[in-house]
């Protein structure tokens, strides 16, 4: 069955976890906004995420195209806009009784994927240098938008997908396309442009490196490292697993040793445990 | 009696599927409200000019339109002027006359919005269509302030094919918020106008015209650039109010005014300066150009001939020129001083001619 790779472009946003919107409406409700960071509270929910962006970078605030993390994007906003978008954002439902089939995903370990990947993309950008660590940080939390769209959307599909991936030995991402005649990192693609993000995300974690202009290239070489990092302390992407570039050729793409890596790791490894913390304290 | 489990089981989808499309809705008027109050802030403006160009940046998105125009509407002209749009294909300075367009006009007279969703079936435009929409309605809303029309803003296409009443009462509400910022700006600009300028003929008034004799000497001083002024007096002014009327002195007033703004350039400054007095400041001039102008404008006003019940008569002017001189002229009041013993001069030499000053 062949969907509409432009439908998604109608999407006014994506679902995050009850848990999730639960734990913000608290934080949000306990305290005046004059109390509390609203992007420290939103930080690790790439759905909540996307939407405050896709607000921020459209004509109305006079910004499109320029509002590339959370950080820009709640300047820009203020708390009580952002409020109003986390109240907007659906609950993403995991337990469809009306459907046959649903996707194997593991909305909360998904959800853990994502922060870490932020948290380890930020991390990197600021230890490697040179880049923006709130832009890197954004784009690592949503760059499995695509595969968050297409199980809220269309589990079914999805969860044939899989199958298929399994059966045949090939990546999702194939058998997506298998599926859709399209794959996630595609829905990502048609989801960043309709929401006028900056290119700096547009795709933020592609399997065409090499095409991508320079800095561009080097942020999401940055996303791919944090992702496989994520994946090897046991945060494995649950949609992708089977399709990540080798450690050694995104070292060499971004100039750094396995040593340098090897330093970095404590301190690292801190910016991963803070996301765990604050993802499963509020789960 | 207990409910049978498959009826449970439909209620409880059901009211799920409700508690989705309740929620959907709150989350489009949270947004509604949200591009609302930030439209407000951003038009809450006291240039029109800054409103016009927040309207075609920020509009077309919150209205969900593709295209959009906004024009005011010249009560006295019955004239509609384009202030704000979006289309490729409208010139910026459009003006047209209120019964050119019989959807707008439509609008205005009844002080209700039309909303049609097919184009070419309407009335008002059958069997035409404009290739550059590829949705077929439009909706034309008349911008009100207590009663009074002041403008038409007009929307057409969008991405999803039609406009629905929930987009058009989010419009309404817009519309209302544009209404009253134009208006403001408006009425701002009109006061400041009048603040600065001679309410009979149109010129800079005498305060206006010292506060940019002012900056025109500092710039003077700090640039050594040129600068010149003429003073010009009506002859015997007197005598015309008292032999024809001040109605037609009044006449003569305003007919001076207009020669001396036919032979303005862009940086010169044409003011009243008080009565029948008059004085040009003309930046980056050297005296012969002054005397140029002064002449031109002298004897473009001995050539009229004026008419009162019949009867011709002639008016004449005299004018008097200073120049800047760093040495000698220290303030606006010295270049007057030496300006008005100029005219004082041509006056007292015969009327009707042009004198140079000296510091």
């Amino acid at each position: 069955m062949k969907k509409s790779l432009h439908w998604f472009r109608s999407i006014k946003n994506l679902p995050s976890l009850p848990e999730q919107i639960n734990s913000v409406l608290v934080a949000t409700g306990s305290t005046s906004s004059m109390d509390y960071n609203i992007v420290e509270i939103i930080q690790y929910d790439p759905s909540m995420a996307l939407s405050v962006l896709k607000v921020a970078n459209s004509p109305v605030y006079g910004y499109s195209k320029k509002i590339s993390s959370l950080q820009q994007a709640a300047g820009l906003l203020g708390p009580g806009a952002i409020k109003n978008i986390i109240l907007r954002t659906p609950i993403l439902e995991r337990y469809l009784t009306d459907q046959k089939n649903v996707p194997p995903i593991d909305f909360s370990a998904l959800w853990l994927h994502c922060g870490i990947t932020a948290s380890l993309s930020g991390g990197l950008g600021r230890l490697i240098g040179n880049l923006e660590s709130d832009v890197c940080f954004t784009a690592g939390l949503i760059h499995d938008a695509g595969a968050i769209a297409l199980s809220a959307f269309y589990p079914q599909e999805l969860a044939e997908a899989f199958e298929i991936s399994k059966k045949e030995k090939i990546s999702l991402l194939d058998a997506e396309k298998k599926v859709f005649g399209f794959n996630s990192s595609e829905v990502n693609n048609e989801l960043m442009t309709a929401w006028n993000f900056p290119d700096s995300l547009l795709d933020s974690y592609s399997d065409s490196l090499e095409s991508m202009p320079p800095q561009v290239s080097k942020q999401m070489t940055v996303v791919a490292l944090a992702k496989l990092l994520a994946s090897e302390w046991d945060y494995p992407s649950c949609t992708h697993p089977h399709n990540e570039p080798s450690k050694e050729i995104l070292l060499k793409s971004l100039k750094i040793t396995a040593n340098d890596l090897s330093e970095w790791e404590p301190e690292l490894k801190k910016y991963a445990l803070l996301a765990v913390s604050f993802l499963k304290r509020e789960g | 009696m207990s409910v049978p489990e498959p009826l449970k089981w439909q209620e409880s989808e059901a009211v799920r599927n409700l508690l989705k499309k309740q929620n959907n809705l709150l989350g489009d008027s949270l947004e509604a409200l949200d591009h609302l109050i930030y439209l407000q802030k951003s038009i809450n403006l006291l240039s029109s000019e800054e409103i016009s160009r927040v309207m075609a940046e920020k509009l077309p998105y919150i209205l969900s339109v593709k295209y959009f125009s906004f024009f005011l509407f010249d009560k006295d002209r019955k004239k509609l002027r384009l202030m704000s749009h979006n289309h490729p294909e409208l010139q910026n300075d459009l003006s047209i006359y209120q019964n050119d367009s019989p959807i707008m006009k439509e609008a205005m007279t009844s002080g209700r919005y039309l909303f049609e969703q097919d184009f070419a079936s309407s009335r008002y435009f059958r069997g035409r269509r404009n290739k550059l929409f590829q949705s077929e309605f439009f909706v034309s809303i008349p911008l009100m302030i207590e009663n009074e029309i002041i403008g038409v803003l007009n929307l057409n296409d969008n991405e999803k094919g039609f406009y629905n009443v929930g987009d058009l009462d989010f419009a309404l509400s817009v519309s209302e918020f544009v209404a009253l910022s134009i208006s403001n700006a408006l009425l701002f600009e009109t006061v400041e106008k009048l603040s600065v300028t001679d309410g009979l003929t149109g010129l800079d008034n005498h305060q206006h015209m010292q506060s940019l004799l002012k900056n025109e000497v500092i710039r003077c001083q700090r640039y050594a650039s040129s600068l010149s002024i003429i003073m010009m007096d009506i002859d015997h002014f007197k005598n015309v109010n008292d032999t024809y009327g001040h109605q037609k002195g009044d006449d003569i007033l305003l007919d001076f005014a207009t020669t001396m703004k036919k032979f303005c350039r862009s940086n010169d400054v044409a003011a009243r300066y008080g009565g029948e007095e008059f004085i040009l400041v003309l930046p980056e001039t050297k005296v012969k150009g002054a005397f140029y102008i002064a002449e031109r404008i002298r004897e473009e006003m001995a050539n009229q001939t004026f008419n009162h019940k019949g009867k011709d008569f002639n008016v004449t002017v005299s004018c008097g020129i200073a120049e800047f001189d760093s040495n000698l002229i220290k303030s606006p009041a010295d270049i007057i001083k030496v300006a008005d013993q100029a005219l004082y001069k041509a006056k007292h030499e015969g009327r009707n001619r042009t004198v140079i000053g000296s510091s």
